[in-house]
């Protein structure tokens, strides 16, 4: 299984500690933004979502396992506004 | 099993293959897709939420008849024997676990836990490990040669129906009045799916692909499907009632999950494992985990987009992955499942993993090393269906390992295997051990007793079971004390 860190951040700069979900899944969160966290390679879409389970932030992103990627060198992910 | 003429006669019908009517109608049409209901670890976590700290617990267990069961058994003996500090006092820490993934023999030890929890564990032991299956199984279908015009699949699942889950439908495993029970944890029931050769689980999230209402379906059906050792005993075949409006719904709505995909409705996850870039008629998928693609590609097959799969015929889940290891890797490496245990990591959720994995494998009686000619055809058959599916099987455990040992110190990776015991004389009598749904019941007993303690024996469990602040309990007989009647003469470093 190819893995990789990821760090998503809003465009904004703003949202850090919001609960971050992937591809869909509200049942459980992914990740936090702003922290860096482990996902698979490939195409992901991560958003963070209101009450209602309306995406607020989202980015569709393709995720590479880059050279020197780490927790401390993570790939980032840029959320705009829905 | 036993020589008896009636029954000699009784198994040579099963195998001539009368099957011939169609299969009963399993399942029934889902009304709507919905996360947070249906037979999910969401939906069981918040009736009996998670009482330990910052721990989450996994077990696997393989096939092997019931070898594997009482194996199996047993481990969930050595986790209800052992008492941990929780937030509302001491509890069992089998009382504690996320997940069980099975197949074969082990999907009806997990399925009866599922049911009938630790309470249950005594019933089950004499309703089923102890029980003359197969001379039960094989007198009611010559008593009622009727069976034999059904899918043969039905002998198995009739008994278990009746004896063992008495009826029980999924509804029961998630329903808040269940009797004797705490809802956790989340048994995922495994087969093989005969038309890709891929894992099919038995979890709302995968009947959300064929518009299927898991909870109207009966327990018995997925042990069945999970244990039909193929040729013995026929394919289970359900129906795939995807496209269906359920999907329109959901893929129209936000928070579900699925998307329109050029019109169709998708899981978000099935589209994003899907995608990648077309170059001269060639689709180079996005994701360098190939292993995403490939999950992508098999959920297609379930949306039925082309309306070739309106049924789905399910074998034994040993021919896919016989240690049940496929799903829990699955909760390990991928964020996007539920209970994602990457995710739990990832949010600061757990710190701390015990992962049990009960492998029953047998070693074949043979003397191959000792003949000049090749083996016959029946052997090569046999070792042809058998070797790949181990050889799979520890190369998985194998890259489990790696995952877990990265990410949770300290490692609690506990494998109760017959290759770990180590006397000789000893491993090769459970290793010797038939392949059936009966066994004498001294040798359940064995089984019962050597699961429970290589559990509780292995240093990574009692390093666990200390770092939740318990003091791990004593076997109620060693691997020692079970070996000895077996054990070879001479020292252990030559044995």
């Amino acid at each position: 299984m190819a893995e990789t860190w990821v760090r998503a951040v809003r465009s904004d700069g703003g949202g850090i500690g919001e609960n971050l979900y992937l591809d869909g899944n509200y049942v459980d969160v992914a990740a936090l933004v702003g922290t860096a966290f482990v996902t698979e390679t490939g195409q992901h879409t991560f958003e963070t979502v209101d009450q209602n389970l309306s995406p607020t932030w989202r980015a569709v992103a393709t995720v590479d396992a880059t050279e020197n990627n780490s927790q401390e060198h993570p790939d980032r992910v840029v959320l705009r506004r829905v | 099993m036993t020589g008896a003429p009636h029954r000699i006669l009784a198994a040579a019908l099963l195998l001539l293959g009368l099957a011939a009517c169609a299969s009963p109608v399993r399942t029934t049409e889902l009304a709507q897709i919905d996360q947070f209901s249906g037979y999910r670890y969401t939906t069981l976590d918040k009736k009996a939420p998670k009482t330990i700290a910052k721990s989450a617990v996994l077990m696997s267990f393989s096939g092997g008849g019931t070898r594997a069961a009482a194996l199996a058994e047993g481990a969930l003996r050595a986790l209800a024997k052992t008492s941990v500090p929780s937030a509302g006092g001491p509890t069992p820490l089998a009382s504690q676990i996320d997940v069980i993934s099975s197949v074969s023999g082990g999907s009806v030890t997990s399925a009866s836990f599922a049911l009938g929890g630790i309470d249950g564990l005594d019933d089950f032991e004499q309703n089923f490990l102890y029980s003359d299956v197969m001379d039960t199984l094989l007198t009611r279908t010559l008593l009622n040669p009727a069976q034999l015009v059904y899918p043969r699949i039905d002998i198995l699942e009739g008994y278990l129906d009746e004896n063992v889950f008495h009826h029980r439908t999924y509804a029961d495993l998630i329903a808040a009045d269940a009797p004797g029970r705490q809802r956790r944890p989340l048994v995922v029931l495994n087969a093989t799916d005969m038309a890709s050769g891929s894992v099919f689980s038995f979890t709302q999230d995968q009947f959300d692909l064929i518009c299927g209402d898991l909870a109207q379906l009966k327990v018995a059906d997925a042990v069945s499907a999970s244990a039909a050792f193929p040729v013995a005993l026929s394919a289970l075949t359900i129906s795939n009632r995807s496209p269906c409006p359920a999907q329109r719904a959901a893929a129209a709505k936000s928070g579900t999950g699925w998307q329109l995909d050029n019109g169709a409705p998708r899981p978000t996850r099935t589209v994003n494992d899907r995608a990648g870039d077309a170059v001269g008629g060639i689709k180079y998928p996005a994701a360098q985990n190939l292993a995403r693609f490939r999950r992508g590609t098999t959920a297609l097959t379930y949306l039925n987009g082309d309306s070739d799969k309106d049924y789905i015929q399910l074998l034994d889940g040993g021919l896919a992955d016989n240690i049940g290891l496929t799903v829990p890797f699955m909760l390990m490496t991928s964020p996007a499942e539920s209970p994602s245990i990457l995710s739990w990591l990832n949010t600061g959720k757990v710190d701390k993993l015990l992962f049990v994995a009960v492998n029953a494998r047998s070693q074949a009686d043979n003397d191959f090393g000792k003949r000049a000619r090749p083996p016959g055809l029946t052997e090569t058959l046999l070792t042809t269906i058998g070797t790949p599916i181990d050889a799979n099987s520890f190369q998985l455990l194998g890259r489990f390992d790696e995952v877990i040992d990265r990410r949770f110190k300290p490692k609690s990776l506990v494998v109760v295997d017959f290759d770990f015991i180590a006397d000789a004389g000893c491993r090769a009598h459970f290793q010797h051990m038939a392949t059936s749904w009966t066994l004498p019941k001294p040798q359940v007993a064995e089984l019962i007793a050597l699961g429970e303690a290589m559990v509780l024996q292995s240093p990574h469990y009692r390093e666990f079971v200390t770092a939740l602040g318990a003091t791990p309990p004593a076997p109620t007989r060693s691997v020692d004390e079970i070996c000895a009647p077996y054990r070879t003469p001479g020292p252990v470093a030559a044995r």
